[in-house]
């Protein structure tokens, strides 16, 4: 049990100055109970920079920061150059677009007739650069088994560790590993120093549905099949993702790590009427009846259901109540916003708003009639529980990982069920009693997972993972 | 006695690998048996290699926006060269000239001309069948589906072979199931002649000084972009290369490499994949033998198609382990049974995926392996039937 266990921060550091989205809310939640709640005892941080590194201790400060108080103390940290030293992608710097700007500038000042082929002489120019740097870095890291090194050895150049990981012991990467992991080196890190890595899955939908999220199916297919090969313990949100990530592992010839289900937990609703000033501002749709869906607007959550159903109500003259979808805009919904902006019935009706804060939110879920999430594949499902954490029916998809998270007290409609959709809404809109009778159970049947259970379940499956288990 | 042998065939002879290494060592087996060789190629396209003063190269011209059919492209170009009088009536000039006595007619596509100059010389014709090809293309049509391909087309290619069995005195094949089947489909027994490797010729002890000779090489896959290659290796990579461990490196070389990322089912997955294949392109030989041989395993990932595979031999020439399918091993089973070092045999792509996985926990080889089927694969000795088939038809 003395062996060390390491924190991998990355994401988090460098989500210090964004508002965190689920999975680094998540992350946020069990950091914060390793660090601060937990016996295990924690080596700290490790960040992510050409191989692991400590965190220095103005970043260990604004990370305990964070976690504890779910903001960085500005009087204290200020993030200026000389204190936020874990190195952004590259992309990010600043460096790279201006380059870009400047070469752009350039060939606008060629003739009209030459710019194509100027455009063609930079490509080839900047692939032959790009693909020579490669080139070289290949020859120089000349036998793959020496790239991944530690201080212990001090060999290797393509990653280098500057935490000493002989010793052996326990990293947990929680965050959005496909954006930075380098999966060779964490092979490395488990075939050449026993260390046992400990992964999140959230979900499998780029692999399972890539037409919803085509951009990142590739990074994610790779995250988790690396993640098989050097994983101890994979900790999944659902039991839907349990099996859908056996499954892929079965299918992929993979081995099978360490596979446990630990459930999201629901959260504790701000008690109504609390005087605390955060909670007095009034929503935008105050005074009248609405029916809300939460979630980013992009394909998979198929809110174009939706508006054709609340299109084709208004011309029957069925009185549905305004829609209100909440969410920032995502990918793939040019359809959908072209229903919303011109199709005359919508008008008035539909509304979608992507600028509201987490204060006027829990407004909205509390004034709503009923909420709707009709989205097609979900790794848990997270506007499920909120709904019927704020004591609001929610109508989901029969989607596994939405029954799992409205443990079944909820209307279920399959996502193309158009008639099943239609019917079951505007039973809820006209039916008060329906509605009641559906709290009812709600409140008598519903039990999640506190936050508490949720971290202390994962500390237990770290804890029998040290001790051998 | 010295005959005068003119070997036909679509492609010029070359010493590397394919069709053009065998009819290039056939050349050679030949001359050493003290006959006269001369090569005369009808091809699709201008090669830059130079011929012998006494071979016959044309390229035969493809009229003006006719559309190319690849998968039966040397059906296409055998009917235009026998429809081209001139070209008919030099080349029976150029074979009475240089004292033609046997022609070898390597594949059936060119039987127009062959029928027609062997008539006017009266010399026999020993066919040398790669494949029975009609099967072979009608497997391949799935590959490039065209709308327009007459449905007939592999039916024709039959005739062909028929009509190339017919005119011959003499068949060969490669394998033992070509042999069988020849004899089923078209009435004919053959001699057999097999392949052998020019990578049976090469020194592997000394390392070849390529630009790469520090990568490490787990696995190597060397073919042409040839579709039953490529489909071949889009198999084992299905649903994707991610089986295998981070840093598993997959050496591609041959123009293979430079398609495989268009096969469907490897680009899926690109990113897995991509980490797991590097793309050496056309190698020399020298550096591709060794890129072979410091190999935890050469890949013979065959699944499709007839005939025997040439980068078989040269796989199992490699001093490598090989990792192959039990169609690739048609025609070298008796090498394989001499000398069955290193050769796992699998079934299906599913074996295919565990064999690698089991190289790649075994210990690295480090000394060649296979050296008594690196003898039996020398072109000169596989090719001996030809040699005493030529004697035998003449002296007939």
């Amino acid at each position: 049990m003395n062996q060390p266990l390491y924190i991998d921060a990355t994401m988090l550091y460098r989500w210090r100055e964004l508002a965190p989205v689920g999975i680094v809310r998540l992350e946020r939640l069990l950091a914060g109970h390793l660090r601060f709640a937990s016996d295990l005892g924690t080596a700290g941080y490790v960040l992510w920079d050409r191989g692991y590194r400590p965190a220095s201790t103005q970043e260990s400060e604004i990370l305990d920061s964070l976690l504890t108080r779910g903001q960085i103390d500005r009087a204290d940290h200020e993030t200026d150059a000389g204190t936020a030293t874990v190195p952004e992608p590259a992309v990010q710097s600043g460096a790279l677009p201006a380059i870009r700007r400047q070469a752009f500038k350039l060939l606008g000042r060629l003739p009209d007739h030459l710019q194509p082929f100027g455009e063609q002489a930079a490509w080839s120019a900047a692939t032959f650069a790009v693909e020579s740097g490669r080139h070289l870095r290949r020859r120089r890291d000349a036998g793959r088994v020496s790239t991944v090194s530690s201080i212990a050895s001090g060999t290797g150049s393509k990653v280098r560790h500057r935490v000493d990981f002989t010793r052996g012991g326990d990293l947990v990467a929680l965050g959005l590993g496909w954006e930075y992991l380098d999966h060779e080196a964490m092979y490395g890190l488990r075939r050449d120093h026993g260390i046992r890595i400990h992964m999140p899955a959230f979900d499998l939908i780029p692999v399972l549905m890539p037409q919803m999220n085509a951009g990142q199916s590739h990074l994610v297919h790779r995250y988790y099949a690396e993640m098989a090969h050097y994983a101890d313990t994979i900790t999944s949100i659902s039991e839907a993702t349990t099996s859908a990530i056996r499954a892929f592992f079965v299918d992929e010839s993979l081995p099978l790590p360490h596979l446990v289900t630990n459930p999201l937990p629901g959260f504790e609703a701000p008690p109504e009427g609390d005087g605390d000033s955060s909670f007095t501002r009034r929503h935008r749709f105050e005074g009248e009846p609405f029916v809300l869906s939460v979630s980013t607007v992009e394909i998979r959550k198929n809110h174009l259901l939706l508006a054709k159903i609340w299109v084709e109500c208004i011309r029957e003259g069925i009185d549905l109540p305004r829609l209100v979808i909440v969410g920032r805009i995502g990918w793939d919904v040019d359809e959908l916003l072209r229903w919303v902006a011109h199709a005359p019935e919508l008008d008035g009706k539909v509304d979608i708003v992507s600028d509201v804060d987490d204060d006027e939110l829990v407004h909205l879920y509390r004034d709503a009639l009923f909420t709707v999430f009709p989205s097609r594949i979900e790794g848990w499902g997270l506007p499920v529980t909120e709904s019927l954490t704020y004591g609001r029916v929610c109508v989901h998809s029969t989607d596994p990982a939405q029954l799992e998270a409205s443990q079944g007290l909820m209307p279920a409609i399959h996502p193309d069920d158009f008639v099943g959709w239609k019917a079951e809404i505007v039973r809820l809109a006209r039916d008060e009693e329906y509605r009641t009778s559906l709290e009812r159970a709600m409140v008598e049947q519903y039990s999640p997972r506190t936050p508490a259970e949720y971290c202390q379940a994962f500390e237990a499956i770290l804890r029998e993972r040290r001790s051998g288990g | 006695m010295t005959q005068t042998i003119a070997i036909f065939s679509t492609y010029l002879p070359s010493e590397g690998f394919g069709g053009p290494a065998r009819i290039h060592h056939a050349r050679t087996a030949l001359e050493a048996a003290g006959h006269r060789v001369l090569h005369v190629v009808l091809q699709a396209g201008h090669d830059a290699r130079t011929p012998r003063s006494d071979d016959f190269v044309r390229t035969i011209v493809r009229p003006f926006r006719a559309p190319i059919d690849h998968i039966y492209h040397d059906v296409d170009l055998g009917q235009r060269a026998g429809a081209d009088q001139r070209l008919v009536r030099d080349l029976i000039d150029h074979l009475r000239r240089s004292g033609t006595s046997l022609i070898i007619m390597e594949q059936p596509f060119l039987i127009d001309v062959v029928e027609v100059a062997a008539s006017a010389l009266g010399v026999p014709v020993i066919y040398s069948s790669q494949n029975v090809e009609y099967r072979l293309r009608r497997d391949l049509e799935r590959f490039q589906n065209d709308w327009r391909r007459p449905t007939n087309r592999a039916a024709i290619v039959r005739e062909i072979e028929q009509r190339a069995v017919d005119l011959a005195d003499a068949v060969t094949t490669i394998c033992e199931t070509d042999r069988a089947e020849t004899l089923a489909e078209f009435g004919r027994d053959s001699t057999l002649v097999p392949n052998g490797s020019t990578v049976a010729d090469i020194d592997i002890s000394v390392p070849a000084s390529g630009l790469m000779t520090n990568d490490v090489v787990d696995f190597a896959y060397a073919g042409s972009s040839y579709w039953p290659n490529i489909e071949g290796f889009a198999q084992i990579a299905t649903p994707s290369l991610a089986f295998l461990p981070p840093g598993t490196a997959i050496h591609v070389a041959g123009s293979v490499s430079g398609e495989i990322f268009q096969f469907p089912s490897v680009a899926r997955w690109h990113s897995a994949n991509a980490s797991r294949i590097i793309r050496r392109g056309f190698l020399p030989m020298n550096d591709l033998v060794d890129m072979m041989r410091r190999s935890r395993a050469v890949l013979v990932p065959v699944f499709i198609g007839e005939g025997s595979n040439l980068k078989t031999a040269d796989a199992l020439a490699s001093g490598a382990p090989v990792i192959m399918t039990r169609r690739a091993t048609r025609g070298y089973e008796l090498v394989i049974a001499a000398d069955d070092e290193g050769v796992s045999i699998v079934d299906d792509p599913v074996g295919f995926r565990v064999a690698m996985a089991a190289h790649l926990n075994a210990p690295r080889p480090t000394e060649p392996v296979g050296g008594v089927r690196r003898e039996l694969l020398v072109w000169g000795r596989r090719l001996q039937p030809l040699v005493d088939l030529v004697d035998s038809t003449v002296d007939h």
